[in-house]
């Protein structure tokens, strides 16, 4: 494991950010299910860091991570009962895949319905191909725990596409 | 345990949206130094005087040519639906720039400048949430120049939702190398329930 001792300069900083910033957003989007308060998550995190730097951390790409979470949460604690509008998509189809509309907009609502930590564990398993291990050490939960969330997020996912009527 | 359900297949096919372009890696404010008080001279007071009388009349100039100037109103709200062209515009002017129709989920134009819906305050009491669907024109100038609701959730969110559209701006689009307006349908999305 890499040792990152403090920070002088920008420059790993700026690598960091080109490496990460895309997948954090995505990230914290999936958490904040809204596009400017996960942009603020991320750049709240890189501000901070260019502040006061960052020393003795195993690895610079598991802390920024690390940091975009929390500070997600105090956000979505911050915002408790406060319902939100966003002017964006939360899904976007993958280059490949001929999708209707109407199936991102179900998939959406049912997302944006689901409990922010079912909605982590469907990001980490479905969209960044984590197993339930990877997810459990990340979230500091148990695996069957984990297992649980992805569980139920499926089930309410599958009914909100309508492909639970389909399947029975 | 399994780990994989058949419906990560039809998940699988999406993946959460992209971050805008103009997010850009935080720039940290100038630090700035022990600020130097300046205590104004009477000479600058009685500029500033002069400066305020000269501004007073540019404003009240202002508020003259903006009152004229208000949009028509039609039984006390704001009308929401298909716009209609500007006061002075013709429909042959505007029919000389051909239309473009993007569907379903193809690569949209870059939104340049974003504007979050406000959530109206009585539906936000009383949880009403959804998803408005928006027929929009994107002019030549990358403006949003007609707005129409296609799939509306409440009359308060469809018209926030128009309002916050309307203040969107793409960049233009061009099929070979001549500008057109762009048809497309883009979504905004209010949560009762976070």
């Amino acid at each position: 494991m890499e040792r990152i001792e403090p920070i002088a300069g920008r420059t790993e900083l700026h690598a960091a950010y080109a490496r990460n910033a895309a997948p954090l957003f995505r990230y914290a989007l999936i958490l904040l299910t809204h596009h400017h308060e996960a942009e603020d998550a991320v750049q709240q995190v890189f501000a901070s860091l260019t502040t006061r730097g960052v020393a003795g951390i195993d690895s610079l790409d598991r802390y920024l991570r690390t940091s975009v979470r929390n500070e997600c949460y105090s956000a979505l604690q911050r915002r408790k009962g406060q319902p939100i509008a966003d002017g964006m998509p939360l899904l976007e189809a993958l280059p490949a895949a001929e999708v209707r509309t109407d199936d991102r907009l179900a998939l959406e609502q049912g997302l944006r319905t689901l409990p922010p930590e079912q909605r982590e564990v469907i990001h980490l398993k479905v969209f960044e191909g984590c197993s339930f291990q990877e997810i459990a050490d990340q979230t500091n939960e148990s695996i069957n725990t984990v297992a649980s969330r992805y569980r139920y997020a499926i089930q309410k996912l599958r009914v909100a596409f309508g492909a639970g009527a389909e399947r029975t | 345990m399994t780990e994989r359900d058949p419906f990560e297949d039809v998940l699988g096919q999406f993946r959460p949206a992209g971050p805008r372009p103009e997010m850009q890696f935080p720039v940290a404010p100038p630090e700035r130094g022990p600020q130097r008080q300046i205590r104004p001279r009477w000479g600058s007071w009685k500029a500033a005087g002069v400066l305020a009388v000269v501004a007073a009349g540019v404003v009240g100039a202002w508020i003259q040519v903006d009152r004229r100037s208000e949009p028509q109103v039609i039984g006390g709200k704001p009308v929401v639906g298909r716009a209609t062209p500007a006061a002075g515009a013709t429909r042959d002017v505007s029919a000389q720039v051909p239309r473009v129709t993007i569907t379903g989920d193809a690569k949209r134009p870059l939104k340049l400048k974003d504007v979050a819906p406000a959530y109206p305050e009585e539906a936000r009491a009383q949880k009403i949430g959804g998803t408005v669907l928006l027929e929009i024109v994107i002019a030549t100038d990358g403006a949003v120049s007609e707005v129409d609701i296609v799939k509306g959730v409440h009359p308060d969110l469809d018209e926030a939702a128009a309002t916050a559209v309307r203040k969107w701006k793409y960049v233009p689009t061009k099929v070979d190398d001549e500008p057109v307006e762009l048809i497309m349908v883009v979504d905004v999305t209010f949560s009762a329930r976070e």
